[in-house]
């Protein structure tokens, strides 16, 4: 069996993904990275860390949203860390095939790839991002 | 045989071939005379001069070109979905027929202050050496076949970022167009 195939048999047909918006963008994440999703509220009382999206992965000429409202836990992830969003959106499967690459121009060269890719609903683009890219190493407490 | 009947079959075996010979000769003249006309015309596109196509497109009131094999497509403005970490000269991606592709601020790149989007705004499609791209120019002025003697080494009058991407400069209408090498600045993009 060569390499290839062992890594065909891993790549599931389908992936579930959470859709949210932050300042406006709508992104997915794998529901398989996610632990809880909490509002902020909750997370200022756990004392959670958090990851700076915005200092990873800077919003070029976006206006500073008015406030967090709720918290995606990550899984795995050590220290725990949280990322803030303004709003989940569904929870869908979006079929493997329907995934497109990140134009390589596009590719950030920070936060090691974690916008990897995108896809297409209702004409709309969703971008999609791997939270276990993103550094955790810069987590901090929610204030 | 009567004297009368053996001259009409000495005239009629006489002038036959004498037509006949004259038809082949009208038609094989014909014949090489388009030849000739095929090859006088040949002998014209031989010397004409060898022409290239160009894109030319606005920014800021200037006028810039790229070479038109490069650009693959000139599509309307659309919605740019931002890429949160992306180069600041990335606008964001857009949705072409279910595929994602990059959209570049072109002026961004060059140094060059923004252009705010109109209704005139396009997104020029470039691919070069594997790289594919939509470049946001404020107008596409014109897509022409130009002689290729009229695309002259750019004169140093842009400043030291443009410079960098000039492959040369030609006349469009009394205006001095700079040519951007499409190929330089995606490989500086991608460097």
């Amino acid at each position: 069996m060569t390499v290839s195939s062992l890594d065909d048999q891993n790549i599931p047909e389908e992936i579930k993904l959470l859709t949210f918006s932050i300042k406006g963008i709508k992104m997915g994440v794998d529901t398989e990275q996610i632990d809880e999703m909490i509002t902020a509220d909750e997370a200022l009382a756990r004392q959670c860390n958090m990851i700076d999206l915005f200092e990873q992965l800077p919003f070029h000429g976006k206006s500073v949203m008015s406030g967090p409202q709720k918290v995606l836990m990550m899984k795995e992830s050590s220290p725990l860390c949280g990322i803030a969003i303004d709003s989940p959106d569904e929870i869908i499967s979006v079929p493997v095939n329907n995934i497109r690459p990140l134009p390589a121009l596009a590719l950030s060269s920070r936060g090691k790839m974690a916008v990897w890719g995108a896809f297409v609903k209702n004409e709309e683009i969703v971008l999609l991002l791997d939270l276990m890219k993103l550094p955790t190493a810069t987590c901090g407490k929610l204030s | 045989m009567p004297r009368q009947a053996e001259s009409a079959v000495n005239f009629i075996t006489g002038t036959v071939p004498r037509l006949t010979e004259a038809l082949n000769r009208q038609k094989s003249d014909l014949i090489l005379d388009k030849l000739n006309q095929r090859a006088d015309k040949e002998k014209i596109v031989d010397v004409e001069e060898k022409r290239v196509k160009m894109v030319i497109f606005s920014i800021h009131k200037e006028y810039f070109a790229f070479y038109g094999d490069d650009v693959k497509e000139i599509l309307p403005l659309t919605t740019i979905y931002y890429v949160p970490g992306s180069p600041d000269y990335i606008v964001g991606v857009i949705n072409i027929r279910g595929d994602i592709e990059s959209v570049i601020n072109i002026n961004r790149f060059l140094g060059i202050e923004d252009s705010e989007t109109t209704k005139h705004s396009r997104i020029a499609v470039a691919q070069k050496n594997d790289i594919r791209s939509g470049m946001l120019v404020d107008s596409v002025v014109d897509v022409c076949d130009i002689p290729v003697s009229s695309v002259k080494p750019a004169l140093s009058t842009h400043n030291k970022t443009v410079r960098e991407f000039v492959s040369g400069e030609l006349l469009y209408t009394d205006r001095t167009i700079t040519l951007l090498d499409i190929g330089k600045i995606f490989a500086r993009m991608s460097s």
